[in-house]
């Protein structure tokens, strides 16, 4: 092969440079694919730590003491839970006002409490485990007279709970849902806590507690503590404590080192004179015993499905923060429709004039100057113009009326062009034809080129549609933040957009934020789809 | 006779070459000798362009194409024996309209050799003045050399690509149809470098005027159909062709 | 004849229509400037222009917004210097290098990056590039300069992919024959010719970018940490124009003097902005006249 030196290295320093060519390319889809992916990911699937004063240990069928069967809470099947604290239950049943579902399941749904009448051993033991110490049952409590009536009214009524003996469950058709409670705290010796190096304990993870137990870890520097042994120690094995021992461990493979208490004091005792020691008991317990035992927060990961049919079909409350987002989607869907009624026949029919009617001089040049200069103004501007002009000197308020004057202005632009684009590509022989039949120019326009261009006209359409949806600056003081349903046409109501920035801005919930996100990541992929697939429709018309 | 003595630049030897499934070139065989220009003439569309373009591997931009054959420069198959860059170094091509790069005209001259690795000032100011002496522009231009290239007019341009080409000092000049987009007397001031070029370099010159073919060139091969049907001194396929459809075109019954 | 009319009618309706987005264009600026000149009886220009003093709400107001140009100033430099070689690669790419069915599925891409909205931009800055920005250089939130103008970068690469594949492509193909066949290697053509060819397309590109990457208001908002001083660094807090508005919009008073430095500040980017448009119609002229 003859080839210079020189050649070589120049075709090294090809090759060289088409690799960093290559790699900017790569970066580019990379970075595409994985915005996509996630905000996609993180709008269906949320994973939290939270951290509670309970583990993660949780019971079905709560044995309270030894006389009793073991006791269930049920909720209506339409009461999304996971499953609640002790503490969480307490709440719910002597809070003095009207509780809702929100806190626990996000749901906007109004809590119904059910007790059975009093009077039993089993339902005594159980209103003195949900009142605790210092709180009673509150006024809001419906009370019912035995089991099956428990059962019909649980079964029925939205949002309800309530409680009955494990055993009411085994034969019985109510359809009803069992809360699992988790009622077991984990607690340290006051030495576990201190502050040593700046180092000090922060929260154990669940997992990280039964590694304890177990034999794993001996040390709670192994678990961010300071250098110290972890002297673990067990309640008793009587009621109602031998469930914590069997709950915990169900194989009973605890470590060589754990304490196993002969007694409820005995356990205290020893928890409050070894140093480094971590010990199980109720939550109860702890609120009773006061400040003997201090509580050792326990993080647990939680997870699931974040954008579901439930969060598309339901209505929002608290500002987002519970209930879903369905009247959102409603009033996006309103905001696209009566921009789309304004814009489309100023943009349309201003594309048909520019390149139908008008003479190519002076007068065309300025028009279309003047569309690309009101598409290179900042969104913000528009939102300044509209606020201040619309909502204020106008007197129209906050509402549809001035959001979609001003979302028109801002999309014009965009109809215009690709409508110019489509009327330019209809050949001219489309008209010639037509006008040599004998029609006038309006009628080529309107059965002949309109219908040859309509695929770019809908893309131009649908992209002004994705870009509607997107705004958010224009929107924030034209449209206002009310998530309900719109009501008119001057009522302020939020949008996919607007909803999204709020539950940001103000911390309201990142997971809804994200699917929120999630949504709109959609409606683009569905935008980007259909106009690819009209401007493969066009080619195919003009030949391609 | 003179022409079995001179040596046999480049070698074409049953040369097919196809696009797609389409075959635009047939057994094409050529000789082409040193410091003659070879004229290729025939009708529109009867691959002479193809040719030409084959002879410095133009043809490896298009991905449909596809040749069987043989093809060396001074004994060296082009393809196997040659790398692209080389080869084209030593065969350039003056094309149809002239396109001169968007620069000055001294940079125009210097992109060949800049691109070869000279970037010493003199060495390249020596190159552009002896590049367009050759290319007889040097006095039109020599006040002007930093100025844009595309200011100069349509003749001027053309001689200055033929001066890009010779600074980078090929052996063998390929020009396709070099003066159909010109006046004629700027044509004529071309036909007239081409007879003083060919003592220096060997010239291939695809050409739909058969006036100029007669004028410059002294051996003429006509193609019709992708097919060279005949070949010879040019004297004698102007004046005495041996085939009938040579003879036709020549006298002007059609093409 | 009573055709003739109609159809004389209707294409006055027509024109009308087509006016609508220079009335309109010309109606927000005369407002604009109507709305945001006043400041200037209070305030001195240079004052407002070269003073960082932003007190609005003072008892002794001051309007200085010198500390939001430069933000607008530092975030968009980065994002170009980011954006543009990403930006001409993959411009090159998809005009020389690549087969035409991969430059269908990038430019898909490319205009699919182009559609996402800016508030997910925005988050996807805050959640996902602001913890990394906080683990590789210790800042303490990860928002700042640095971040608005990686998310920045993002947000103007399709503007100059397009429009560098578009004016590559746009040169003719009888210069880069003649630089091949002088012996160029394709690369040598690219950077030699082809993008000096398309020149005035490719710098088309950068200004519309520029413009964009000032006018953008939401993604910013969210990652550049809204800190109303001059940055110090990268990692500053950073205020940009167009945050400035947005940011206090909600609070100022109506008819208030604040809300006039809201208008001026419009006046400030709308300016620019217009400065941005014509510099790129004038170079996209430049680029097509080329051709001809």
């Amino acid at each position: 092969m003859i080839i210079s030196e020189h050649t070589k290295k120049t075709k090294r320093q090809e090759k060289i440079a088409k690799g960093f060519i290559w790699s900017f390319v790569v970066l580019t889809i990379v970075i595409l694919a994985w915005i996509v992916l996630y905000v996609l990911f993180r709008g269906f699937y949320f994973r939290n730590e939270v951290s509670y004063d309970v583990t993660n240990i949780k019971e079905q069928q709560i044995v309270l003491n030894e006389e009793i069967e073991p006791v269930v809470f049920i909720v209506h099947p339409k009461v999304r839970v996971k499953d609640l604290t002790s503490e969480d239950l307490s709440t719910i049943f002597t809070k003095k006002r009207k509780e809702k579902w929100g806190p626990y399941t996000r749901q906007d749904l109004r809590v119904e409490t059910f007790i059975l009448q009093g009077g039993t051993d089993f339902t005594d033991s159980v209103i003195d485990f949900l009142e605790g110490p210092e709180q009673e049952i509150n006024k809001y409590a419906t009370t019912v007279p035995d089991i099956d009536s428990m059962l019909k009214k649980v079964a029925s009524t939205r949002g309800a709970i309530g409680f009955v003996p494990a055993s009411a469950l085994e034969n019985t058709d109510f359809k009803v849902k069992i809360a699992p409670i988790r009622r077991i705290s984990a607690v340290v010796h006051p030495s576990v806590k201190e502050i040593v190096n700046n180092i000090q304990m922060q929260e154990l993870s669940t997992d990280e507690l039964e590694r304890i137990y177990r034999g794993e870890i001996k040390n709670w520097k192994e678990v961010g503590g300071i250098d110290l042994p972890v002297k673990p120690v067990l309640p008793p094995d009587d009621v109602p404590y031998s469930v914590i021992k069997s709950n915990l461990l169900p194989e009973g493979e605890f470590g060589p080192e754990v304490v196993h208490a002969d007694s409820f004091d005995d356990f205290c005792s020893v928890m409050k004179e070894t140093p480094g020691a971590v010990g199980l008991c109720f939550y109860t317990d702890v609120l009773e015993k006061g400040e003997e035992l201090s509580i050792e927060e326990i993080g647990r990961v939680e997870s699931g499905m974040n954008l579901t049919i439930h969060y598309l079909i339901e209505a929002p409350a608290r500002s987002g923060a519970w209930g879903g987002i369905s009247t959102i989607i409603i009033n996006t869907f309103f905001l696209i429709i009566f921009t789309l009624i304004f814009s489309t026949p100023i943009g349309v029919l201003g594309a048909i004039y520019l390149v139908e009617y008008a003479k190519q001089g002076r007068m065309v040049k300025i028009l279309r100057l003047g569309t690309e200069t009101l598409a290179g103004i900042p969104s913000i501007v528009f939102g300044l113009f509209g606020s201040i002009f619309f909502v204020n000197m106008l007197g129209l308020g906050i509402g549809f009326i001035s959001a979609t004057l001003t979302v028109t202005m801002m999309i014009l632009p965009t109809i215009i062009r690709t409508t110019e684009e489509a009327l330019k590509s209809v050949p001219d022989s489309f008209r010639e034809g037509s006008l040599a039949l004998g029609a006038t120019k309006l009628q080529t326009i309107r059965r002949v080129v309109i219908p040859a261009a309509s695929p770019g006209i809908l893309t131009g359409i649908i992209l002004a549609v994705g870009r509607t949806v997107g705004e958010t600056a224009v929107l924030i003081y034209t449209l206002g933040s009310n998530y309900e349903l719109v009501r008119g046409p001057s009522s302020s109501a939020r949008v996919l957009s607007l909803h999204l920035y709020n539950m940001f801005a103000e911390a309201i919930s990142f997971d809804r934020t994200f699917a929120t996100g999630a949504i709109l990541i959609f409606i683009v992929l569905l935008v980007n789809y259909s106009t690819t697939r009209m401007i493969g429709r066009m080619n195919k018309m003009a030949g391609n | 006779m003179e022409q079995n003595e001179t040596k046999l630049k480049i070698k074409v030897d049953k040369l097919d070459l196809y696009y797609g499934d389409f075959q635009a070139l047939k057994a094409v065989d050529m000789d082409i000798h040193e410091n003659k220009v070879t004229a290729l003439i025939g009708p529109s569309g009867c691959g002479k362009s193809t040719f030409i373009r084959t002879l410095n591997r133009m043809n490896d931009l298009i991905d449909s194409v596809k040749i069987e054959g043989n093809i060396t420069y001074d004994g060296t198959d082009i393809y196997r024996g040659y790398d692209v860059i080389e080869l084209r170094k030593k065969i350039g091509m003056v094309f149809q309209k002239p396109n001169p790069f968007p620069m000055s005209v001294y940079d125009n001259v210097a992109y060949g050799p800049r691109t070869h690795g000279i970037k010493n000032k003199a060495q390249l100011d020596e190159i552009v003045e002896r590049s367009l002496k050759g290319a007889a522009l040097w006095e039109e231009i020599k006040d002007r050399l930093h100025r844009p290239a595309l200011g100069i007019s349509g003749g001027q341009q053309q001689r200055l690509c033929i001066a890009r080409v010779l600074a980078v000092e090929p052996d063998v000049v390929l020009m396709d149809e070099p003066t159909s987009a010109l006046d004629p007397i700027s044509t004529s001031r071309i036909e007239d470098l081409i007879d003083e070029l060919k003592m220096n370099y060997t010239i291939v010159i695809v050409t739909h005027n058969m006036q100029q073919a007669g004028r410059i060139s002294d051996s003429t091969s006509f193609f019709f159909e992708g097919v060279v049907i005949e070949t010879g001194p040019t004297e004698e396929i102007f004046f005495n062709p041996r085939n009938k459809k040579t003879e036709d075109y020549i006298s002007g019954r059609f093409g | 004849m009573k055709r003739k009319r109609f159809e004389k009618v209707i294409e006055a309706a027509f024109l009308v229509f087509a006016s609508v987005s220079v009335l309109s264009v010309i109606f927000i600026s005369v407002f604009i400037v109507a709305e945001g000149l006043p400041l200037f009886k209070f305030v001195g220009f240079f004052d407002f222009l070269l003073s960082s003093d932003w007190k609005p709400t003072a008892e002794n107001p001051s309007f200085g917004i010198l500390a939001f140009i430069v933000g607008s100033f530092w975030v968009t430099l980065g994002a170009l210097i980011m954006a543009v070689p990403v930006g001409l690669a993959v411009g090159i790419f998809m005009a020389e290098m690549s087969t035409p069915k991969s430059a269908r599925i990038i430019r898909s891409g490319v205009e699919l990056l182009a559609g996402i909205p800016s508030v997910i931009y925005g988050l996807f800055g805050f959640f996902f590039i602001a913890p990394i920005i906080r683990g590789l250089f210790g800042s303490p939130t990860g928002l700042g300069i640095l971040t608005a103008a990686i998310v920045l970068a993002i947000m103007i690469l399709p503007t100059i992919i397009n429009i560098t594949e578009t004016s590559l492509r746009a040169v003719p193909h009888e210069l880069k024959e003649g630089a091949l066949a002088l012996g160029a290697t394709h690369w040598q053509t690219i950077v030699h010719t082809l993008v000096p060819a398309a020149r005035s397309g490719i710098i088309a590109g950068v200004v519309l970018g520029i413009g964009r990457a000032v006018g953008e208001t939401m993604a910013v908002l969210m990652v550049a940490g809204n800190s109303p001083i001059m940055p110090k660094g990268p990692l500053s807090h950073v205020r940009t124009l167009t945050m400035n508005i947005v940011t206090d919009l909600k609070y100022a008073g109506v008819g208030s003097l604040h809300e006039t430095s809201l208008f001026t500040t419009g006046i400030v980017l709308f300016i620019f902005i217009l400065v941005t448009s014509v510099t790129v119609q004038v170079y996209l002229k430049r680029s097509i006249e080329k051709e001809a």
